[in-house]
């Protein structure tokens, strides 16, 4: 291995030897009528290097060698590449493309490669897309955008955390969302920490990024595209370019101005019952958590509860007399929340320096009072060019955001927990939520819980991110057929949390007499990235057919992290939020270091524009594995061709044609310090107390206990393969275009905590094991039905199918759990679609059918349950999370200067454990609920069940049901409660997820005065949603960013927002 | 020459970045220690077995199951309606194996190493304990390849074997009382929360626990009254000296698992058959246990209402403090064997002698102090019905009255081997064992026997599956 880097070394050495003069090669670019094209790009073939022409259609570009190709692009035109040889002006006449489209995206290191040449695919999202979605989150506004990728937003409230994948999973628990490039460097995407039922959802750093500042967004599917950026690319890569002065011309300055406005509001609030009050078994009781009381309307008779006044009236929790009614605690919840972003750019460019300064301030109050969010973006990108070999530039970006939130979840404080099941009868918003003595001392029609009231006036959750990340590069062309390029970034960020569970939190159990508990957590949690990346790019035309890119590189990663927590519990003075008011104090502290040294090399060959052939190499050395498998090799190799290039009697409406192939390995390292079994600070506890003990403030002494999780000494990189084939059409004078994808990646060796029995004294174990096999098809489709002076109609269409399949875990390992509660979870499970929700069943005979409960005494006495559906003693798997396919729909339809677009959403397939309506039917709250008394027969067969000598369990059944029963208490909260499956539901939906109206006034208005372009615009997003599934937004996920969807547990809900804004350009 | 320099340096300063030296240390575990010494072990695995063993979720379930309590409220109301699967019991599972037995076996094998036998001895006894829970628990389970890292897949141990067999649990307590008689400087001191490094009384819990075990096997041929008065005799003198966990104090992170529950969750109620044996009795105690006494309304098991708030029965919650101890042996039982073992020799005398000491002990115990009250309680004659009367199973209902409110698995194993008292539930047979948690379903699927719950273990019915 060490024999073969000093070759490539050496081989780089070799290279800079070579030192040649360097020269100007100007021209004009005309189309056909010898009028000057403005915005033609010229590039250096090969290279990230190229101008843009003036309004003249004049450029200006420093060449090094007489064998340097410029290629000459426009949207609309006809490629053209010209070998420099001898000249220095070169004039060129575009042709009108009637023949190829030819659309330049950017690859990996941020070069711009031709899409014809491509072998994988490739698809962009421009920036101006991303703005008109109206969302502060660059990821959210990519949704449904891009065929194969999947977006996630674990909730509506502001800075919350979303999940992005590209192609699916390739790893049963590790990370599965892309890497982020920005400007040619990587940076943080990902939340610093997700996946848990209770507690609060920490934002995705990838919300730092300002969608107003991003040129486009090219995302790399597959390993094929990214096999370039070794193993963290193995999910794929999201690359964006941001916004820069290098398309102006030399004296162009440009002033932008944007800002908007909207209005959010809760998408959805759950149908709730409004016959029934507080109380169990038909009794009114003040502090039943449940609402199986008498009807409201007879609250107030004495027959029926006991603490009416038989005057109408009857005595609430806290004493008082009052006439029943039905209130509605749900909608003084939620406000309007606002959200508003100002962005302000200058840019400017000289003959030597260009440059681009932005501003951002995007502030937010959600839709529950408290929360918000405050996002201020800086950024500078200066490039300056000191002759024609030397150029170098930096981009630094700043970004300050503070997040108040709330906690979600199984949480106690939870306020929708009680705001939603509060019953109809009490006065949530009227009843006092503490005593007048005590602030602190809850009033609640329930214990344990914190009162939703009490709990925004009391408890805090806030988290303050300052970030810089940005880069500087250098760029030297010691001959015009060579460039070498030395990029060093950074990426620095600072998260401080705070959380304050106040004295008398539920959180802690502090609802006692007098208050106690409380809990204030405060954490640090710094990250710093360092990326340098030297490479050299060789472009040399190698015969008239013939033309070679060759690019050679290093590329150094080290990721460190620190955290610094404190946790004080047992508040003493009561809203005095410091850690020193705290009676018991715990100290975290996690650090983490990795680096990645990594050697690669790619090849272009393509051949008469027709035939591209692609391969390439990466070596990448890790710290987060052991010494003997710290080294691996990732390979890739490309074959695409254009067939209506040498087709000679292709039809006039065939435009374009391109098939191609591809195929990539790529290796992922595990975890850091994978290695090593510690000892962990000890503490105990039960799944019955939320406190439970730990050292050192027990008994003030130090006790270690050792780590659970074992880890394979001799640990391997885990291996994605992947091929995709394609197929690329542009038709009917390009008004369609089809681009389809078959792809199929499995990764092999998958390193994952692989459980063990814990009677082996650990219950996992670090491993490679088990295979993980993702297959599907994306198809984007483009559509202009109408193209006329003043109309333009654009209809694209995203299309993903996927199939995620576990196609083995380890051996005698049959499932893996990835989240939620003790039932149900969401699981891997061998030879099962990943992931699935696993909990209790319905007891099904052999044809599938519901047993129900005939047994109508059970050891005699009555059974309860008589009649009811009986759960399977044995769990399984109740639902399969992935959707059969999704498509995102845009349109487009201008005229003159008003174009109104629109995106819905669509998705196919799918299910999800509802926890919300769950509760709901337990509460006694659902809508169907409402119907109790009258009879009803469960759909099903008559019976029970035994077990035999085996201990396998035999359905006994005896023939249809026909058992009367009401849909009472009983079969609410105990019967159907039982049986997780009872609440799984498909998230098939259809969402018109995006409008916008933007109106650009007419030259002839503005007059050529100061103001050069103007425009108004209306938006919307989350419109409306057509979905079967019950209550809330099918959408959301308790899991916030991490691999674990499919479970929804009193989630914070979606919004729908509705505003406008202005836009303009002096 | 000097560009040459440069680049020679610049391709050393990549192949350092990356050399194997720096790999290792940055991939160094800064925060954790890979090696302990013995006195930090010590207070996790005390800590943890009272905390999450003897008052983990099982004893919570139970607590409702053996009708010391009811179920009123989420999980153990439904519990109490015989809902359960095989994740129940998962984390009991977990807090016995990888908790304790896992940092036990570290702890001892440790101690041996640096000649430390009072670790030794220490976690031999604690060792025998939480094996011994786990078998009365669970039936046949992995035991002689438990817990050691070296089975993936630990086979299971026949009840039978684990309690009688060669360094089985019997005879891990008499290894433990000679690592505990073997000389050696290294003691444990405030590390040892039960008995202060003490070794004389870890001698006496060694004894006591034997007397506990032979007792448990008493429907099986390894009965053996004289074993478990010899035992006896080397063991506690009072309950100052019985093997209870003290240790816990008011404040967060530091209290008594059951209060955190009654503060966190309030899952039960009086039970209905509990309140009317201790009323039955006149039982003294009925008016600490329930927080209305014997004004209280009380639940019935099976077929309770949900009622966390306290709105339709009475609660159990006053009893249970901060600080209050988790007792793994007391002195009462200690005595209640002894009497057994005597009635069972037909010795009524002794039998009788120990059977009052036992009872006024675990009223003492219990909070009782009043001399008066005890003595009256000693002259109920439904209590105390004479030398000639004692019955097996006046000793049992007495033994399933003193395990409350805390050590309600063990009053789950007594009434299993004896029956007393006989309690009802609605929705079907009591549980004789646990199920099998998913976990080890999961992962162990070919050792895990397959019996389904209902089958009884071996010291219950003399079966094994």
């Amino acid at each position: 291995m060490r024999k073969s880097l000093l070759f490539l070394s050496a081989f780089l050495l070799l290279m800079f030897q070579t030192l040649a003069q360097e020269r100007t090669v100007t021209g004009t670019v005309t189309d056909e009528s010898g009028e000057g094209i403005p915005g033609v790009n010229v590039i250096i073939e090969g290279t990230s290097t190229g101008v843009v022409t003036d309004i003249s259609g004049n450029y200006s570009i420093s060449v090094s060698s007489s064998d340097a190709v410029l290629v000459f692009s426009s949207v609309g035109y006809a490629t053209q590449r010209v070998v420099v040889g001898a000249q220095n002006t070169i004039d060129i006449v575009m042709e009108e493309d009637v023949q190829q489209l030819t659309e330049v995206v950017v690859t990996a290191f941020g070069i711009e490669k031709e899409k014809k040449a491509l072998a994988y695919s490739v698809q962009d999202v421009s920036g101006e897309k991303l703005e008109n979605a109206g969302t502060p989150n660059t990821v959210n506004a990519m949704q449904g955008k891009v065929a194969g990728v999947q977006v996630n937003q674990s909730s509506g409230m502001p800075g919350s955390s979303s999940f992005i994948r590209i192609r699916g999973s390739n790893s049963f628990t590790g990370n599965n969302q892309p890497l982020f490039v920005v400007d040619g460097v990587p940076i943080a995407s990902n939340a610093s920490s997700s996946g848990a039922v209770s507690g609060t959802d920490y934002s995705s750093r990838a919300l730092d990024l300002n969608p107003s500042d991003i040129e486009s967004i090219s995302v790399l599917k597959g390993p094929t595209a990214a096999a370039l950026y070794g193993s963290r690319a193995s999910n794929g890569v999201v690359v964006i370019t941001t916004k820069s002065g290098k398309n102006l011309k030399a004296g162009q300055f440009k002033v932008n101005l944007r800002q908007s406005f909207q209005v959010d509001e809760v998408s959805l609030t759950p149908d709730l019952q409004s016959t029934y009050g507080q109380g169990s078994g038909g009794i009114y009781s003040p502090t039943a958590s449940t609402s199986w009381g008498p009807r409201i309307s007879n609250f107030a008779d004495p027959s029926v509860n006991a603490f009416a006044d038989g005057n109408g009236q009857y005595v609430n929790n806290v004493g008082e007399l009052v006439t029943p009614r039905v209130y509605d605690n749900v909608s003084p919840m939620f406000d309007n929340g606002t959200t508003s972003i100002t962005n302000l750019e200058i840019l400017g460019a000289s003959e030597k320096f260009n440059y681009a300064v932005s501003g951002a301030y995007t502030t937010q109050d959600g839709i529950i009072p408290t929360t918000g969010m405050d996002k201020i973006n800086f950024k500078l990108a200066g490039d300056y060019k000191l002759n024609d070999k030397f150029s170098s530039g930096a981009r630094i970006n700043v970004v300050v955001t503070d997040i108040d939130k709330l906690a979600g979840g199984s949480n106690l404080s939870n306020v929708l927990f009680t705001t939603y099941w509060a019953p109809r009868s009490y006065d949530l918003w009227g009843t006092p939520f503490a005593t007048e003595a005590d602030p602190y001392q809850q009033i609640h029609y329930r214990g344990a819980m914190d009162n939703p009231r009490w709990s925004l006036a009391n408890n805090s959750f806030n988290e303050k991110i300052t970030r810089t990340f940005g880069n500087v590069y250098f760029k030297y062309k010691p001959l015009d057929w060579i460039t070498v390029n030395y990029k060093f970034g950074a990426d620095v960020f600072s998260e401080q949390r705070k959380e304050v569970y106040a004295l008398g939190s539920g959180f802690t159990g502090g609802r006692t007499v007098p208050p106690s508990g409380g809990q204030i957590t405060e954490l640090t949690y710094n990250y710093q990235q360092i990326n340098s990346n030297l490479n050299m790019v060789i472009s040399k035309a190698l015969s008239d057919d013939f033309y070679l890119d060759f690019l050679l590189g290093n590329e150094l990663i080290d990721i460190r992290t620190k955290s610094l927590g404190v946790t004080g519990n047992g508040i003493v003075i009561g809203g005095f939020d410091q850690i020193s008011n705290t009676s018991a104090q715990t100290t975290t502290v996690g650090t983490s270091q990795q680096r990645t040294v990594g050697f690669f090399a790619n090849a272009s060959l393509s051949w008469r524009d027709m035939l591209f052939l692609n391969a390439s190499g990466r070596m990448d050395y890790v710290s987060n594995m052991p010494e003997a498998n710290r080294s691996f090799f990732y390979p890739s190799i490309g074959l695409g061709f254009v067939f209506t290039e040498p087709w000679d009697g292709r039809p006039e409406w065939f435009n374009f044609g391109k098939i191609r192939g591809s195929y990539a390995e790529v290796g992922q390292p595990g975890p850091i310090q994978a290695t090593q079994v510690p000892f962990l600070s000890a503490g105990t506890g039960t799944g019955f107390t939320n406190d439970g003990i730990a050292f050192p403030t027990f008994n003030n002494l130090i006790a270690y206990q050792q780590s659970n999780a074992l880890r394979d000494p001799n640990l391997e990189p885990q291996n994605v393969t992947t091929w995709e084939v394609g197929v690329q059409l542009e038709l009917f004078n390009r008004r369609l275009g089809i681009d389809a994808t078959y792809f199929n990646e499995n990764s092999t060796d998958q390193i994952f905590t692989v459980p063990l029995a814990p009677s082996s004294g650990y219950t996992s174990i670090l491993r490679n094991a088990g295979e993980l096999e993702n297959q599907g098809w994306e198809v984007v489709l483009n559509l202009v039905p109408l193209q006329t002076q003043d109309w333009e109609w654009n209809i694209t269409a995203n299309y993903t199918r996927l199939r995620s399949e576990v196609i083995s875990l380890a051996p005698g390992v049959e499932n893996i759990f990835l989240g939620g509660f003790v039932t149900p979870n969401v699981r891997a499970y061998a030879g099962s679609p990943y992931p699935v929700v696993f909990g209790s069943r319905f007891l099904r005979d052999d044809e599938g059918r519901v047993v129900v409960d005939n047994r109508e005494f059970v050891n005699g006495v009555p059974n309860s349950s008589y009649g009811m559906p009986v759960q399977n003693p044995d769990d399984g798997v109740i639902g399969q999370v992935n959707p059969d396919y999704e498509v995102g729909l845009s349109s487009s339809l201008s005229y003159k200067n008003l174009t109104l677009s629109v995106h819905f959403d669509i998705r196919v397939g799918g299910q999800a454990y509802a926890g919300n309506t769950r509760l709901q039917k337990l509460y006694g709250m659902d809508e169907v609920t409402e119907d109790r008394e009258s009879p009803y027969v469960v759909e099903g067969v008559k019976g029970y069940y035994s077990f035999d000598s085996d201990g396998n369990v035999v359905v006994e059944s005896e023939g249809e049901n026909d058992i009367v029963i009401e849909r009472n208490q009983q079969y609410w909260q105990i019967a159907m409660d039982a049986i997780d499956e009872s609440n799984v539901y498909d998230t098939d939906f259809v969402r018109f997820r995006e409008l916008n109206l933007t109106y650009n006034f007419p030259q002839s208005i503005l007059g050529g005065g100061l103001i050069k372009n103007l425009g108004v615009f209306f938006q919307a997003r989350n419109l409306a949603l057509w979905t079967k599934y019950p209550n809330f937004d099918p959408e959301t996920s308790v899991g916030g960013a991490s691999n674990f969807q499919g479970l929804e547990y009193v989630n914070l809900p979606q919004t729908r927002s509705i505003g406008g804004g202005i836009n303009v350009t002096f | 020459m000097k560009t040459k320099i440069i680049y020679i340096l610049l391709i050393g300063l990549i192949f350092s970045a990356c050399s194997d030296e720096t790999l290792n240390e940055i991939n160094r575990d800064k925060d954790n220690p890979l090696e302990v010494p013995l006195r930090t072990i010590l207070p996790y695995v005390e800590t943890h077995t009272a905390y999450a063993v003897v008052g983990g979720d099982g004893s919570l379930y139970m607590s409702t199951m053996i009708q010391h309590m009811t179920g009123v409220h989420a999980q153990l109301h439904q519990f109490d309606r015989f809902v359960y699967s095989a994740t129940t019991f998962n984390n009991d599972w977990t807090a016995i194996y990888p908790g304790s037995l896992k940092n036990l076996r570290i702890m001892i094998e440790q101690a041996a190493n640096e000649e430390a036998y009072s670790y030794q001895g220490i976690g031999l006894v604690l060792y025998a304990y939480n094996a011994m829970m786990a078998t009365d628990s669970w039936g046949p389970v992995p035991f002689s390849q438990a817990a050691s890292g070296e089975f993936f897949n630990p086979e299971y141990d026949t009840q039978e074997e684990i309690y009688t067999g060669d360094n089985g649990l019997l005879d891990l307590l008499d290894s433990a009382i000679v690592a505990l008689n073997t000389d050696t400087p290294i003691v444990p001191g405030d590390d040892d929360l039960i008995y202060g490094g003490d070794l004389g009384l870890w001698i006496k819990a060694a004894n006591g626990l034997k007397a506990k075990m032979i007792t448990r096997l008493g429907n099986t041929p390894y009965y053996d009254a004289d074993a478990v008065i010899a035992a006896a005799s080397n063991s506690f003198d009072s309950n100052d000296e019985a093997f209870i966990f003290d240790a816990f104090s008011a404040g967060a992170e530091t209290e008594n698992p059951r209060f955190q529950e009654a503060n966190d969750r309030v899952h039960f109620a009086v039970s209905e058959s509990f309140f009317n044996l201790l009323s039955g009795f006149n039982d003294p105690r009925g008016d600490l246990f329930f927080d209305d006494g014997y004004n209280s309304i009380p639940a019935p098991n099976g077929t309770a209402d949900l009622d966390q708030g306290g709105a339709i029965y009475s609660k159990v919650y006053d009893y249970i403090e901060p600080d209050s101890p988790i007792q793994f042996m007391t002195y009462d039982e200690l005595k209640l064997a002894e009497a057994e073992a005597h009635l069972r020799n037909n010795n009524a005398p002794e039998a009788y002698a120990a059977y009052l000491e036992a009872l006024e002990a675990a009223l003492r115990r219990a909070g009782v102090t009043d001399q008066d009250v005890i003595d009256a309680y000693l002259s109920e004659p439904s209590v105390a019905p004479g030398e000639g009367n004692l019955s097996l199973e006046d000793i049992y209902l007495q033994k399933y009255i003193g395990f409350y409110p805390f050590q309600s698995i063990e009053a789950w194993a007594e009434w299993r081997r004896t029956g007393v008292p006989n309690l009802f539930n609605p929705n079907g047979d009591l549980l004789r064992r646990w199920p099998y948690p998913q976990s080890e379903i999961d992962n162990n699927g070919e050792n895990v026997p397959s019996g389904r719950p209902i089958n009884g273990v071996y010291w219950d019915d003399l079966s094994e599956n």
